[in-house]
């Protein structure tokens, strides 16, 4: 679980670079636009597309790296936005209290799953501590 | 290079890339602001019934229903239009705090940009210097016919090119644990935002399966996870498959399959655009080729898109349907591989060693070539044309009570009559709106009153309804059909619902004061004098564009 954490805040760390490199890339595109606007532009994009799907991806973390994850994640947190908003609204919840809801929802339901597995390798990797079954060391040369 | 530096060059080079694409995709158009303040780049009917489908469930929170106004007044008309690609611009903009056609726009180029992003992802895979490569050609995403999506309002479509890449991406990686869970959600996904990107992400998925079905001799356990991507996709998009079917199949909203060629009927990205990068691009073809047949068609998936969608877009030529000339749109992207390796063929006959740093040198320079030479942004601010005019619109949108009536006199945009949405009213329009651009219409009657200067009671009108057949729901799975215009009393068949009316019945006249046409503007203010001479009608808004009348004794002799 250490691990997890100590990683998680080493990407955030990242992610927080990068919203300081989109924010700088807006402001030279959008030179005209007032900052505050740019900003919130960028947190929306974030927190609407960008978080939701890179929290799904960490489940795959092993898989594919930050760059990887990040981009086909944010593709992921589009097509999972709106599909999660599509059918709320079905269910006639508001739209207008969506945009905080829907990230949330995924957010929590990505972490959620994201500790169960990780709660669950950690049980099964004490098992093969105390049982020597150590995958790694059987595939040595 | 430093090996630990590389993943920093490699994010660096790539924010360069979103900078410059950002930049032709919006900054330019847009002038250098985000947050404009009237819809620019409305430039076809279907801009406008989009954004109006945006703007409804901004203001309803419904997205079942057509908005009334679009059906003369008649409600609970199902929405026959798959409906994510709305919610997503909708959450935007609350979010963001910009305009909803800000929002719009901004998504649609930020669609595409990733959309190559990813595919430099999927090519990264197999060879790192053809991803780098591959990125010189997404200049061409905003250059000319490959920007008319953007104009034309084809939105949920780029969205839809997105997922369709986002599919293929999932599908490479099928082998995951969950990624067949992931593979029907995305389904359903681009099923609910453009129907025809998700039938051609099936048919990918169906093919990459079969063979790999093959290939693994049978294996049940691969057949029941394609079972499983199966179910999700279908529990998530059950509810639109009345639609899917009755509509965009058996009503042939989907346009046809004849089996013979198919022109474009807007002006599609043809091959040529491509300039001298379409000879890399054939150079690139033929190594692929010709790689592909000497490693015994190993790495085989990386290329599978391009393959792929070559095909799907050039379908249209043995008759498979013309849609397909819009997914054009997405060729830099699906073709930088070939690109790519057409650059690199090329290098390769240079005798010396070429150092990793020119592999991101020369996209760049490639993208500044095409900023230079090919990209132009949009001249015009197109059919809402300032910031008065979309006033005048939005006055009528949020003041004009619905059981009320108005008519909208000409105006240069009208014959694009998607337009009409954006007034959120049930709108009734002259038949010398299709002046510029008869569609057959006999307009003699009208052209005569306008070059004798008589102004009269009678016109030819019609209110504006979107379509002639309506579906309403019956139930989950069933959808029944009506006829709104004949529900309504009008009568399409003679005169495509044009017959005359009298002016003095309307509650509201909204007149152009301005046009590039110098005497039907004049003819509008003639109209305008005339009513005002009414005690009875007022001037309820004016600015430079418009002059809205409100008429409070309707069937009065309002035109002496």
């Amino acid at each position: 679980m250490k691990d997890l954490i100590k990683s998680i805040r080493t990407e955030l760390k990242y992610l927080g670079y990068l919203f300081l490199a989109l924010l700088a890339i807006f402001k030279i595109v959008f030179y005209k636009e007032n900052i505050f606007i740019l900003i919130r532009t960028v947190l929306a994009l974030f927190w609407l597309f960008i978080l939701p799907g890179f929290a799904l991806m960490y489940i795959w973390k092993e898989r594919f790296d930050f760059l990887e994850r990040l981009i086909a994640g944010s593709v992921l947190g589009i097509a999972l936005v709106g599909l999660s908003s599509y059918y709320l609204t079905l269910f006639k919840l508001n739209i207008r209290w969506q945009y905080i809801l829907v990230p949330l929802i995924l957010l929590i339901v990505s972490i959620w799953y994201l500790l169960k597995s990780h709660k669950q390798s950690d049980e099964k990797k004490t098992i093969d501590e105390i049982e020597g079954n150590d995958e790694m060391e059987g595939k040595l040369p | 290079m430093d090996e630990q530096k590389k993943p920093i060059f490699e994010f660096a080079f790539l924010l360069i890339i979103f900078g410059v694409l950002l930049w032709m995709g919006i900054g330019a158009y847009y002038e250098h602001t985000l947050n404009y303040d009237y819809p620019k780049g409305f430039m076809a009917t279907d801009a406008f019934y989009k954004y109006d489908r945006a703007a409804f469930l901004d203001e309803t929170g419904d997205n079942r229903h057509t908005p009334s106004y679009l059906c003369s007044g008649v409600e609970g008309i199902e929405e026959r239009y798959p409906f994510i690609s709305f919610h997503n611009i909708v959450l935007f903009k609350d979010a963001s705090g910009l305009e909803l056609y800000n929002s719009q726009l901004l998504l649609s180029v930020l669609y595409t940009i990733l959309g190559g992003l990813l595919t430099y992802i999927i090519i990264r895979k197999y060879n790192q210097k053809l991803a780098l490569l591959s990125v010189g050609i997404y200049g061409f995403l905003f250059v000319g016919n490959f920007y008319i999506g953007f104009l034309f309002g084809w939105w949920p479509q780029i969205m839809g090119s997105l997922l369709l890449v986002g599919i293929i991406w999932v599908m490479l990686n099928f082998d995951l644990k969950g990624f067949h869970i992931l593979l029907g959600l995305i389904l359903a996904s681009a099923f609910l935002t453009h129907t025809p990107e998700a039938l051609f992400g099936g048919l990918f998925c169906a093919i990459a399966f079969g063979y790999n079905f093959i290939k693994n001799k049978f294996d049940l356990k691969l057949l029941k996870r394609m079972s499983l991507t199966f179910i999700v996709f279908l529990l998530f998009s059950l509810y639109y498959f009345p639609i899917f079917f009755e509509s965009f199949l058996l009503h042939g909203s989907a346009g046809s399959i004849t089996f013979s060629p198919k022109a474009s009927s807007f002006p599609a990205p043809m091959f040529s655009h491509f300039g001298f990068y379409g000879w890399l691009i054939l150079i690139g073809i033929g190594a692929s080729i010709i790689l592909l047949f000497n490693q015994k068609g190993k790495n085989w998936k990386y290329f599978s898109m391009a393959f792929f969608m070559g095909l799907v877009t050039y379908s249209a030529l043995i008759g498979l349907n013309e849609r397909v000339y819009q997914n054009r749109f997405f060729w830099p992207i699906y073709f930088g591989i070939f690109f790519a390796l057409g650059i690199h063929t090329l290098i390769k006959l240079i005798p010396l060693k070429i150092p990793m740093s020119i592999y991101y040198i020369i996209p760049i320079i490639l993208l500044v070539i095409t900023t230079t030479y090919y990209f132009q942004p949009p001249s015009s601010s197109g059919l809402v044309a300032n910031k008065e005019m979309w006033e005048g619109m939005q006055w009528v949108r949020h003041n004009v009570p619905v059981e009320e009536t108005a008519l909208v006199l000409y105006g240069d945009s009208y014959n694009q009559h998607g337009i009409y949405s954006a007034f959120g009213h049930v709108m009734y329009n002259v038949d010398w709106s299709y002046l510029p651009n008869n569609l057959g219409f006999d307009l003699s009657e009208s052209v005569s009153k306008i070059e004798s200067g008589t102004v009269t009671r009678n016109y030819s009108i019609r209110p504006f309804i979107h379509h002639i057949e309506l579906p309403k729901r019956t139930s989950l799975l069933k959808l029944e059909y009506i006829d709104v215009w004949k529900l309504t009393g009008e009568d399409w068949d003679n005169g495509k619902g044009f017959r005359q009316r009298d002016l003095c019945t309307f509650n509201y006249v909204v007149i152009d004061r301005q046009s590039r046409v110098p005497q039907l503007a004049a003819y509008n203010l003639l109209i305008r004098e005339k009513l005002l001479k009414n005690s009875y009608i007022k001037e309820v808004f004016s600015n430079n564009w418009y002059s809205i009348l409100k008429n409070d004794k309707t069937g009065e002799s309002c035109i002496l």
